[in-house]
């Protein structure tokens, strides 16, 4: 032990004498280390971390699922959720729970998200209050009170934390609810979405009509049930359910999902590339300093020769030499390690709206334990190669200092160039990938929405039901609000929609075509539904194609209309016109048979990689909703109109607030962010990995060139001209250069196919992508070469030859 | 103590060999001070190497001290040198980045003695060469003379039977080279078998016996 700490402690000094290549050295590791550092941080509080609650590997998700429609997963109908409660024996607990929202208000009115929950929502998820307690099954029935539960946040930023506030009744629009208790922080159930506050999901329970699909399911597998078993015991139930309810549970199943898998699953590819492209980066980091080190070996041939002969054995030599490699290694961890915190923040803070989980990360002993493995691992593979090349070294028998030769000269440049090769191939892998997922976006971002989202400023108006209770003043309230907003200085056009594209809601039901015959139960006709304003296509830019739009004489006591889009046209109407057919939709009028006046341009309603739906659009004058996204067109900068809208709204009622506002822009831009957050993610290590090949390129010419001085001397003396000599450094920079990327080439081939998925039309080998990253690398490596090769021409052979 | 049969040394060139030592038979007494001559050339330095065990590429028989070393294996030679010899390099080869006290430890520290034991034996030593003074200094900050007195403290201290010297005095002055030589005297007359290679005709009077190599045979 003190033998090991006597290296230690001399290579501690050694090292201090020369700052300059311990900096580099130390920089190099801190950066490979500190990457890989922080995404496991962000893969082990996600992915790894089982979610907070009691055996978070019991609760499940159950979803109905329709075995026409390409998704595997739906909305729940409540009717069906009661049948699978009562008849089903896996689970301890399935509770159900929808969307809510609710206008506190007061001196600040504000429109808060939250859930409608059974009341054993709770008791499923295995967590109980703060303060106060929940709901009771009376408490949940139609005609309970009017009672809330409140997250923490919303407990601490609107009623100052205050203990009183339990058993309180607040002010909300049109009454008041009494809060019954407070969660504690960090409770948000879900992944999607963001709720502060739990109301009853008034169910009753002799109630089993069977009207649309709205709610989720929650439940806890009972202690030995597994995930195949439930879902075996569902399939039974649901087949059960198809032959009571014919009409509207045929062709309907359901899934069972774990939780975790549900909360996660989107995010592990994405999460799994990007650690991978890090211990990318670390090897090629690795690569780095061990030529780095190989070099610094080549320096110190004299005093591994003394050490072997004054017996030093050679295991003693490679534990000197990566004692030396080890003490680099800790202070680049330590410095990784402290980097990592910088670089999780910043990966916190940009992944938000992609990454679930991410207000739970939190550096812990597992990430600690994996740094320090890291840590190790590569200062014995940075150090070996030195190691091993310094304890082959021993005196010949001229015996003295001139004489010191290497029985492994050769074999360590040789070494040197293999790992300049690797550091290049290893690059070119993450180029490869970084460039096809920047030409996925960008083709993804090329996609023609169906819209023009140029200068469009967005928002959401929620109308409490018991200020706003019937149609007329729903219809009346977005009638003259869309005017306002129209009228304002600013603005070129303004409408209304009930969801907006690309927002990640929607709302779809079934429908059949009059004078047709009606479908079989389970091949039923769906539609995506949206309720607009008349105004709503021109400013949005949707283009009209046959027919009409909404007119002023579409009000409610007119007949009833609705337009589609051409995909639904297309669909049911191939070759021929559908204005004047009529549809019967299972909507909130469904004795209603509204006739087809237009047929509009199509839009990417969910994602810009999925093909448009058939779509009904209805009049909000005709199906008012009480809830609308207004959007407004400006004719200059859109952030200015943003007080302008709120005073608008505020004129109207100032018991109203305005909520979720922003740029349809970047609405555009938020919905490609799960391609986004990976691309920047791989192109940022990418970048690095090309750095640090370029460092390592131009280390081993720059190192060669220092050794062949005396040869370009004696060439130059000879009569070789400067571009000779520039060529042959070249020549030797561009075969390291080749080598490398004919091995990245085949690595990439194969690599890339990893990323699946996260590709949008390009496909994991497209050609142009990975010649386009072979000339970059090939160019940036030539670049790094062409020092060494100018210093190689400039080699004055009077002062080279004197010297010898 | 050294028994050498037909020792020969010689590297491939052009299809055939070029002989560095040929056919060197010689025996050496336990207590003698040897020393060893010839021209530029002649193979002295290749023969203290495989004298020391430190070149294994050579073929005859080489006995030290009835061990046959010619039949042991790398290893086996390592360890033998450890037990035996000790070396002085005409650079002296002292590591610039240890102290004088440090580079007395360092073969201490290969033979696996414990640390108080190291530190009672390099506190002898730099005692006994009269370099306490010096024991925290560099090499950097010694004259040539001092460092290749650190550098015979160095082979010696562990107490080897048999001392190696290459041209020990070849980048001193006279003076410096005269105490060095003095200092193997009297090392010599403590019992340590010396072997020295020199130019130095002055410097072979301090030995007991003189050994002429020539185009890589012994010369009668």
């Amino acid at each position: 032990m003190d033998t090991l700490l006597q290296d230690i402690r001399h290579a501690v000094r050694q090292l201090s004498q020369r700052p300059g290549f311990t900096a580099v050295v130390v920089i190099t590791l801190a950066l490979g280390i500190g990457a890989n550092s922080a995404i496991f941080t962000v893969v082990n509080s996600v992915l790894l971390r089982p979610l907070t609650y009691p055996d978070p590997d019991r609760l499940v998700l159950v979803w109905e699922r329709n075995r026409a429609a390409p998704q595997a997963i739906n909305v729940v109908n409540p009717g069906n959720y009661l049948d699978w409660r009562d008849r089903s024996g896996s689970f301890t607990d399935l509770a159900a729970f929808g969307w809510s929202s609710l206008t506190f208000t007061g001196a600040a009115p504000e429109n808060v998200p939250g859930r409608m929950v059974t009341p054993n929502f709770f008791r499923t998820l295995g967590t109980a209050p703060a303060l106060g307690r929940v709901f009771t099954a009376d408490e949940a029935l139609p005609s309970g009170p009017a009672v809330i539960v409140l997250s923490d946040g919303l407990w601490r930023r609107r009623f100052g934390a205050d203990p009183g506030v339990v058993g309180r009744a607040v002010s909300v629009a049109g009454g008041s609810v009494t809060v019954l208790g407070v969660m504690p922080p960090g409770f948000q159930p879900m992944p999607w979405g963001h709720e502060e506050f739990w109301v009853p999901f008034r169910l009753d329970p002799a109630d089993r009509a069977r009207h649309g699909r709205y709610s989720m399911v929650v439940g806890r597998l009972r202690p030995g049930v597994t995930l195949a078993r439930a879902q075996a015991e569902m399939d039974g139930i649901t087949s059960g359910l198809e032959r009571e309810y014919p009409e509207f549970d045929t062709g309907w199943g359901a899934n069972v999902v774990s939780l975790t898998d549900q909360v996660v699953g989107g995010a592990r590819r994405g999460l799994l590339v990007a650690l991978g492209a890090v211990a990318i980066v670390l090897l090629i980091a690795c690569a780095n300093v061990g030529n780095l080190m190989l070099v610094r070996a080549d320096s110190r041939r004299r005093e591994f020769a003394v050490r072997a002969a004054l017996g030093a054995s050679r295991g003693r030599l490679i534990r000197q030499w990566l004692a030396e490699s080890l003490v680099l290694a800790g202070t680049g961890g330590v410095a990784g390690f402290l980097l990592a915190r910088w670089g999780v923040d910043l990966l916190v803070a940009s992944g938000q709206a992609d990454i679930p989980r991410l207000a739970e990360v939190t550096v812990d002993a597992r990430v600690v334990a994996l740094t320090a493995l890291v840590t190790l691992v590569t200062g014995i593979v940075a150090g070996l190669p030195a190691a091993l090349g310094g304890a082959a070294w021993r005196f010949t028998s001229s015996l003295h200092a001139a004489g010191v030769r290497t029985t492994a000269g050769s074999e360590t440049a040789r070494f040197r160039s293999a790992l300049a090769v690797a550091q290049i191939s290893l690059a070119l892998v993450l180029l490869a990938g970084a460039g096809l997922l920047v030409r996925s976006l960008h083709r993804l971002t090329a996609v023609d929405p169906g819209f023009d989202p140029s200068h469009l400023l967005t928002f959401s108006v929620e109308l409490p039901p018991a200020t706003y209770p019937d149609d007329p003043r729903r219809a009346a309230f977005f009638g003259e609000l869309v005017e306002r907003i129209r009228g304002l200085p600013g603005v070129s056009g303004a409408g209304a929609v009930s969801f907006l594209p690309l927002s990640g809601s929607g709302a779809a039901t079934r429908f059949t075509i009059v004078g047709r015959p009606a479908p079989e139960p389970g091949h039923w006709t769906s539609a995506d539904i949206r309720i607009v304003d008349a105004g709503y296509f021109h400013v949005m830019r949707i283009p009209l194609a046959l027919g009409r739009g909404f007119a002023s004489a579409d009000r409610a006591d007119a007949p009833p209309v609705v337009i589609i889009n051409q995909a639904m046209a297309r669909r049911y109407w191939p070759g021929e016109t559908p204005i004047g057919a009529r549809l019967q939709v299972n909507w909130t009028h469904a004795e209603a048979t509204p006739e087809i006046v237009g047929v509009v341009g199509d839009v990417h309603a969910r994602t810009l990689d999925a093909d448009a739906q058939p779509m009904i659009y209805y009049p909000q004058s005709q199906e008012p909703s009480g809830g609308m996204m207004v959007v407004a067109r400006a004719d200059g900068p859109v952030a200015s109109l943003t007080p302008a809208v709120r005073a608008a709204v505020r004129g109207m009622d100032p018991n109203l607030p305005v909520s979720d506002v922003a740029t349809m822009a970047a609405r555009v831009v938020a919905s490609t962010s799960d391609r986004r957050y990976p691309m920047l993610l791989l192109g940022a290590f990418a970048t690095l990995a090309l750095l640090l090949a370029a460092v390592g390129v131009y280390g081993v010419l720059a190192y060669g060139v220092s050794l062949r001085l005396r040869e370009f001397g004696v060439r130059i003396a000879l009569g070789a001209r400067e571009i000779d000599v520039v060529r042959m450094v070249l020549g030797n920079g561009l075969r390291l250069a080749l080598l490398g990327v004919g091995g990245g080439a085949v690595g990439a081939l194969i690599s890339t196919r990893v990323l699946g998925r996260l590709l949008y039309d390009v496909t994991p080998t497209d050609p142009l992508t990975l010649l386009t990253v072979t000339v970059t690398l090939v160019v940036v490596a030539l670049v790094a070469v062409a020092v060494p090769a100018w210093r190689a021409a400039r080699t004055d052979p009077m002062t080279v030859l004197r010297s010898e | 103590m050294i028994r050498l049969q037909n020792v020969e040394k010689s590297y491939p060139q052009g299809g055939g060999q070029v002989f560095v030592l040929r056919q060197i038979s010689l025996d050496i007494r336990p207590g003698e001070f040897v020393t060893i001559m010839g021209p530029s050339g002649a193979g002295k330095s290749t023969l203290l190497a495989i004298l020391g065990m430190l070149d294994g590429d050579w073929r005859g028989e080489y006995r030290l001290h009835d061990h046959a070393v010619h039949a042991l294996k790398p290893k086996d030679r390592i360890a033998l040198h450890k037990q035996y010899v000790g070396f002085v390099f005409q650079q002296y080869h002292l590591l610039d980045d240890l102290t004088v006290a440090e580079n007395l430890d360092m073969p201490l520290s290969y033979r696996d003695i414990k640390k108080s034991e190291r530190q009672a034996v390099v506190a002898d030593t730099l005692d006994r060469f009269g370099i306490v003074a010096k024991k925290d200094l560099y090499p950097r900050q010694l004259s040539g003379g001092q460092q290749q007195l650190v550098a015979v403290a160095r082979a010696v201290i562990h107490k080897p039977a048999l001392l190696l010297a290459d041209e020990p005095t070849g980048n001193l002055h006279s003076d410096q080279g005269r105490e060095i030589m003095e200092l193997f005297k009297r090392l010599n007359a403590g019992g340590t078998t010396i072997v020295q290679v020199t130019h130095s005709e002055t410097n072979a009077t301090y030995g007991n016996r003189v050994v002429q190599l020539k185009d890589g045979w012994v010369v009668k």
